[in-house]
């Protein structure tokens, strides 16, 4: 890295021990921000530079260790879509943000309720009412500002997924109906996208990721979609700590996607049970 | 050796006093199948979204052997 730019980093530099390793600096956002307005370029961009040089961003630092600094840039490089921003796309959302990738885009056409409160994380007091993927862009923005969020305040359906996917690498199903569940999985397998479904009922949860030519939610639940009335979550609600819990596999299993880590295998699905507790993992096909 | 039967989520309802860290046992005979099974538990088959045998799927058809492990689970959905 250039020296003027050390040298303006300075005063922003944090010292962090490595144990068995040498020592090394990560800089704080303050100075980020500086350097950005020096050379008229978005924060973003001045995180990207300093994670190629292996200088990491102190909001990222915790990740150092499980990411290389190249990981965390391809991270921020990357492109996610979010469908359904309540209990489990809430969670998904913040934690994508919080992780550092760079562009999401956020789909939900709801409202939110005051029955949302017991388990939707962008539900407060202050957000009743808003709309749900509007709500998502400003907690992002308040968390992580680099992260830029594509807000589609709308219900997907066939003819609207093409554009709301455009630019994804991948997609999380976050949704609360099957019947939408299985046409998003449609369009990604047109899109040529891997779609990482997760869906609560009870204390219980489901997590599998879905490549073309994998089983997918035909395989798990049969070629039709069943009525919301007969799935588990009619009987059971969804209760506070199922979604956070299916929500962070679900992010675990995008981290995987798009660091070209090994995750869920071709048929694969994880079954978690809180009640007893349980995690187990099931095999389609 | 009995059969192992695990019920998730909403599927627990039909079998009163039901133990979610035991599940069920049920005696196995001979050419016993997982629809077999469900009529003997009195599970209407349409309620059964996901049948798992020793943790492979399977249909309602497939014979069950001595001892195997069957979870049967409803459709999920919720977010």
């Amino acid at each position: 890295m250039q020296a003027w730019i050390m040298e303006l980093l300075g005063p922003y530099l944090v010292p962090h021990e490595a144990p068995g390793q040498e020592g090394f600096y990560a800089v704080r956002e303050a100075g980020l921000r500086e350097l950005a307005m020096v050379q008229h370029r978005p924060l973003r961009e001045v995180m990207l530079a300093c994670l190629d040089e292996g200088l990491w961003p102190e909001r990222f630092r915790p990740n150092r260790g499980t990411f290389s600094a190249a990981d965390q840039a391809r991270l921020l490089r990357s492109s996610v879509a979010v469908m359904g921003a309540g209990g489990l796309g809430g969670m998904v959302i913040l934690q994508l943000a919080r992780l550092g990738v760079g562009r999401l885009i956020v789909c939900d056409g709801d409202v939110f309720e005051e029955s949302n409160l017991n388990r939707q994380f962008l539900a407060t007091r202050e957000t009743l009412g808003q709309g749900k993927a509007r709500a998502a862009a400003l907690a992002v923005e308040s968390v992580n500002p680099v992260v830029e969020v594509r807000v589609h305040g709308v219900w997907a359906y066939e003819d609207n997924l093409p554009a709301i996917l455009s630019d994804a690498q991948a997609v999380v199903d976050c949704l609360d109906t099957l019947a939408t569940r299985y046409i998003v999985e449609e369009a990604c397998r047109q899109a040529g996208l891997p779609f990482v479904h997760g869906a609560v009922g009870g204390l219980e949860g489901m997590v599998m990721t879905v490549r073309n030519g994998d089983p997918g939610l035909a395989g798990l639940y049969g070629r039709e979609p069943a009525p919301k009335a007969e799935a588990a979550e009619s009987f059971l609600g969804v209760p506070t700590p199922t979604p956070a819990l299916i929500a962070t596999l679900q992010v675990a299993e995008v981290i995987k996607l798009l660091l070209g880590w090994p995750g869920l295998g071709r048929g694969q699905v994880l079954h978690v049970d809180l009640g007893v507790p349980s995690i187990e993992m099931l095999q389609l096909g | 050796m009995p059969l192992q039967v695990r019920l998730s989520a909403s599927l627990r309802r039909l079998a009163p006093g039901y133990d979610a860290l035991r599940g069920l046992e049920a005696d196995w005979r001979p050419g016993l199948t997982v629809a077999g099974l469900l009529a003997r538990l009195d599970i209407a088959p349409q309620e059964v979204k996901i049948i798992m045998v020793n943790g492979r799927s399977a249909g309602p058809d497939d014979p069950l052997a001595d001892g195997d492990r069957v979870g049967l689970f409803p459709a999920v959905g919720g977010g």
